[in-house]
């Protein structure tokens, strides 16, 4: 990892061709400038080990997943590139079928099926791998299925209320829902059926999520460095605005001033989460609107690390921000597969006796116990996250649910979901050696579904018959983009228009922040549609 | 119909005929009045004059009620219960509640505060008797006039004028008055002071009530020749309007007594908690910065809180624990000093959060610095002065923060921490602040925090080195170690393990050696020296 700053962009050859590409790229749009920029960068390289991937990073998303894949699709088309994942930023809405949408917390008027369901029953399949936090507006009880994440359906990923993964050796950790108070130090206890606001409060992030995350830092004594590549989340870490152009976000957001000076905007405990981990990129949303920032970061001797970039993307509305595409450089032998992180295995596995279902406060260790404060992975737990063998996440997915096939009268007047035990999160945790939340919660009611894949066998050869062995089921389909080739096509006229979403710019902020001139170095130097050569991960 | 006048006395100690003097010059000049009250001892040292008095040899020109002993020693002259003692003398008994013809409503206590009740004393049984009918009743406004031997536990706080010197008095009585909410107050026992009107009420939170005047006579014929006797004339208050009584003078102040009620509260808490522990040895709490709180681990200060509760020496005597922090009581720990000014002075505290954490504190014990008189103030601020440039010169910036909560003594702490992790302080500050639900404001530039705080009002106040200050009332549930927990964090001092104070304890020695290296440093920048030397 000590070759990372030497290796990375050197901010006074690569500042140029960011600024003279940026205006070209608001005028004619999207994608050329990214594919230049690279061809132009790649001259300069001499690492012959990378290769280049591009990932699709979604603001909300509000169930027009649908939409997000079209949009992808036509840029790809236009700009001859591919898009290897795409990663949502929460408020995806997985809505099964109508029983689902009971358990959204949204305006009536919002209560709508939308797309993700075709995704769910196998109508359609999700023509890129998508990883997704969940955010305020979700189909919370099918989320409560899985608190350690899995497949909502083939080839779309929940990233469950927190977790780190790695895809082609960018690790990337996940925080789900957002920050209230008075729900933040109490333990996980809803479920459906909710009664007393549980359908509310089980989208509020927990102390718990972040003190695992938190173990990602480095050990005490060990250089610093960037801990992990992308963080995702929700809501936005209270306190980014510092670092940001607060001034154009007011312009289109005024109401936002007085939480921006209370630094209430976001979530109070991932600011600090932040500066601990210094991850390369974070990415979020819920505020419906654009927002970049950049958080440098020094170590104790006073070196430069790479800066967090952050971006805060919008929702699918025509001529919003909602949608960029990043180039990450990974090695050339990469495979481009969803892996559990082995670090984050053994922090679940050693603090798997802080999880507990209640809804009142948890205690959580601090230096100031006599017990175990410190669950950074000490050498023989890692070793043991290893033993577990295979860290391909496998594609086990199953109906638990029972997916909408057609939508009819009868069906929108369908009860609400009933709670099931998902079997991707026993055997996870079976597989971890962890007690099983999802589990745990179920034995809270009686009114457990029971999972549609034992009821309806039949109709769902496909997808169950296979997958009691992890192997691929779904797997390569997913990839193929012609599937979906008519409807881009469909598409492609609207999206010059209406549809920006706009590529590769990172618009540099003018920051009132005491270390101006390392931040607007910082500034200039993320090369267009991409973090700099090296994306290894870095090894703890 | 016409207000009752009314005399009210000091203790008369037996000097008779100094007051049937002054009453007749009185009467001449003013008229008759309806009754005179007397506040504390009547009767004297001198047997015989105190038998001219019981005889009728000595008459008073107006209708006298008087209170009961507050020594043994004339307690035979009284009778049992309230009773006439000669025609025109009532003695009112140890405590009740006179209501005269005219629709006054008296209520009394005789005595010293003490933990039995008898001739000379009333106890805690004694006050929750007196404010038993008022708890049940559902409109309590108050009474017109509330009568006690002796003086109110800190009835001068947040008055705009001070006594001569202070005098220690009853929190029971402090109580009594909080609850019974007297029009007038009087007390005796010691000397002349007429306090500024204060408030029943918390301004804007509750409704409006009437303000008290509380008055301390000095006694008769004293030779400082103080005010011993006080004239007014009042008209009940259950036949004014409510416009009428709750009428607030232009000098009123806030409510004296909140924090001895807080602390009440807070004890009968604990107690009910059960939680009083037996162990842990006594300790020196000097620069120990939750003497009062209520933690787990703090065994030694809780341990002194019971003691107090439980012994049975009378309250006032719980008022002589001497201030930790007081610069008189520093002698056991003088080495921690740093550097002595003309108000404050300067010193380490125990665990410190970095080896240049410094406390400032008031040489004379004041609560805090919104209570502060200005040169005190002044001396804090150069004191910060100071302390920014010695912490410059080392690279760092400094964060000052005052916890007026559960705190007795005023005490700055100055912390300097690296100054590139400052820029983190204020997401770090407020971001905490709003983890645990606590509202921090910040103060505007043109303002001070005594403009925003009232004297008496708990508070917590951190200045940041970019100037900014912010500062919360919202006490409830504060976090004692609040300060510490938010400068220890990764991104600031990265001290986790020092949150709590205990835990970095450091020995004499060590400390010894700290505050020797921290006054080298500091004497280059140390005002308190060229003062000296000048």
């Amino acid at each position: 990892m000590s070759s990372l700053p030497s290796s990375s962009v050197d901010p006074t050859t690569s500042k140029n061709e960011p600024g003279e590409n940026g205006e070209d790229d608001e005028q004619s749009g999207v994608n050329e400038i990214s594919s230049s920029a690279i061809n132009e960068e790649k001259d300069g390289e001499t690492d012959r080990q990378k290769r280049r991937i591009k990932i699709a990073v979604a603001g909300c998303v509000h169930g027009e997943i649908e939409t997000v894949y079209r949009t992808i699709a036509s840029i790809e088309k236009r700009d001859s590139i591919k898009v290897d994942l795409v990663i949502c930023c929460g408020d995806f809405q997985s809505v099964r079928n109508f029983g689902d949408l009971h358990h959204m917390h949204v305006n009536q008027k919002f209560r709508r099926i939308q797309s993700f369901y075709k995704y769910y029953s196998g109508e359609g399949v999700a023509p890129i791998l998508t990883i997704f936090v969940g955010g305020n507006h979700e189909a919370s009880g099918f989320l409560l299925e899985l608190p350690n994440g899995g497949w909502v359906a083939p080839n779309i990923y929940y990233m469950g209320f927190a977790n780190v993964l790695d895809f082609g050796g960018l690790r990337i950790a996940g925080l789900s829902g957002i920050f209230k108070p008075m729900d933040y130090f109490k333990g996980r206890y809803e479920r459906p059926p909710f009664s007393n606001g549980s359908e509310i409060s089980a989208y509020h992030v927990r102390a718990l999520e972040v003190f695992r995350l938190r173990q990602l830092r480095e050990k005490d004594g060990e250089q610093e460095k960037n801990c992990v590549d992308i963080v995702v989340s929700h809501d936005w870490p209270a306190g980014i605005t510092e670092y940001g152009d607060v001034q154009q976000l007011l312009k289109f957001k005024p109401y936002f001033q007085e939480d921006i000076q209370q630094c209430k905007l976001g979530n109070s405990s991932t600011m600090q989460l932040l500066q601990e981990l210094r991850p390369r990129y974070w990415f979020a949303a819920h505020l419906h609107c654009g927002f970049p920032a950049l958080v440098p970061h020094e170590t104790e001797n006073g070196e430069q690390l790479e800066p967090t970039r952050f971006l805060a993307l919008d929702k699918p509305i025509p001529g919003r921000h909602f949608l960029q595409i990043l180039d990450f450089d990974v090695n050339e032998d990469a495979e481009l597969k969803l892996n559990y992180d082995p670090t984050w295995l053994a922090i679940l596995k050693s603090t798997d006796h802080l999880t507990e279902i209640t809804s009142q406060k948890v205690y959580l260790p601090s230096k100031q116990s006599k017990e175990r404060w410190d669950f950074r992975p000490v050498d023989e737990e890692l070793e043991n996250a290893h033993k577990l063998g295979d860290l391909v996440v496998p594609k086990d997915f199953y109906h638990t649910a029972p997916p909408l096939k057609e939508i009819t009268k009868v069906r929108q007047n369908d009860p609400s979901s009933l709670y099931y035990k998902n079997p991707q999160s026993e055997r996870f945790c079976q597989w971890v050696g962890i007690r099983n939340l999802n589990a745990m919660l179920a034995e809270t009611t009686k009114e457990i579904g029971t999972p549609f894949y034992i009821s309806d066998v039949s109709a769902e050869k496909g997808v169950i018959d296979e997958n009691s062995q992890d192997e691929k089921e779904f797997g390569e389909l997913g990839f193929v983009i012609d599937g979906a080739a008519g409807r881009n096509e469909a598409m492609d006229a609207s999206v010059g228009t209406e549809m920006v979403a706009s590529s590769n710019e990172w618009t540099a902020p003018v920051a009132s922040v005491d270390d101006l001139d390392s931040l607007l170095a910082g500034f200039e130097a993320p090369p267009i549609g991409g973090g700099p050569p090296d994306a290894k991960r870095p090894k703890s | 119909m016409a207000p009752t006048k009314i005399l009210t006395c000091g203790d008369v100690n037996g000097n008779f005929y100094a007051l049937q003097k002054k009453l007749n010059t009185i009467i001449k000049k003013s008229g008759p009045f309806d009754m005179l009250l007397c506040v504390g001892e009547f009767f004297g040292e001198d047997d015989s004059i105190n038998a001219k008095m019981i005889d009728g040899h000595i008459n008073l020109p107006i209708h006298t009620y008087i209170l009961g002993p507050c020594c043994p020693s004339t307690s035979s002259y009284y009778p049992e219960d309230s009773a006439e003692i000669s025609s025109n003398i009532t003695f009112l008994g140890k405590r009740g509640i006179l209501n005269t013809p005219a629709g006054l409503t008296i209520a009394y206590v005789s005595g010293i505060e003490g933990q039995t009740s008898n001739m000379v004393q009333f106890n805690i049984e004694d006050v929750i008797a007196m404010l038993k009918p008022v708890e049940v009743m559902g409109e309590f406004t108050g009474v017109d006039i509330l009568l006690t031997s002796v003086w109110p536990a800190e009835v001068a706080k947040h008055s705009t004028n001070q006594p001569p010197e202070e005098v220690e008095g009853s929190k029971l009585v402090s109580r009594l008055a909080a609850g019974l909410r007297p029009r007038y107050h009087f007390a005796g026992g010691a000397i002349h002071y007429e306090r500024s009107p204060y408030r029943n009420h918390r301004v804007i939170v509750e409704k409006q009530r009437h303000c008290t005047r509380f008055i301390g006579l000095a006694p008769v014929d004293n030779p400082a020749k103080e005010k011993w006797i006080y004239a007014f004339s009042l008209q009940p208050l259950k036949i004014l309007t409510r416009e009428e009584l709750i009428v607030q003078p232009p000098n009123s102040t806030e409510f004296p007594y909140m924090d001895i009620l807080e602390a009440q509260v807070q004890k009968e808490r604990d107690e009910m908690m059960g939680k009083l522990e037996k162990d842990g040895s006594a300790r020196n709490n000097f620069f120990d910065m939750e003497t009062d709180m209520n933690k787990d681990n703090d065994i030694g200060s809780r341990k002194r809180q019971k003691e107090d509760w439980q012994s049975d020496a009378p309250a006032a005597k719980r008022e002589q624990q001497p201030c930790w922090f007081c610069l008189s009581n520093v002698d056991a720990e003088k080495h921690l000093v740093v550097s002595v000014g003309a108000n404050c002075y300067a010193a380490m505290p125990k665990g410190p959060l970095t080896d240049d954490h410094v406390l400032i504190l008031s040489i004379g014990h004041i609560q805090s610095l919104v209570a502060a008189p200005p040169d005190v103030r002044e001396e804090m601020n150069k004191y910060k002065n100071a302390f920014t440039l010695a912490a410059d010169k080392a690279g760092k910036a400094l964060v000052i923060f005052e916890r007026n909560y559960k705190s007795q003594h005023l005490q700055l702490q100055m912390i300097p921490v690296p100054k590139k992790n400052a820029k983190h302080l204020k997401t770090a500050f407020l971001n905490q602040a709003n983890m645990k639900g606590i509202e921090m404001t910040f103060i505007p530039e043109e303002e001070k925090l005594w403009d925003l705080v009232n004297e008496g009002c708990p508070y917590f106040f951190v200045e940041l080195p970019d100037g900014s200050k912010l500062f919360t009332r919202s006490m409830k549930n504060f976090p004692l170690q609040f300060g510490r927990e938010v400068l220890a964090t990764s991104t600031i001092l990265d001290c986790e393990e020092k949150v709590d104070w205990r835990a970095c304890e450091l020995g004499k020695e060590r400390e010894t050696e700290l505050s020797k290296e921290l006054q080298a440093r500091f004497k280059p920048f140390d005002f308190t020296d060229e003062d000296d030397s000048d």
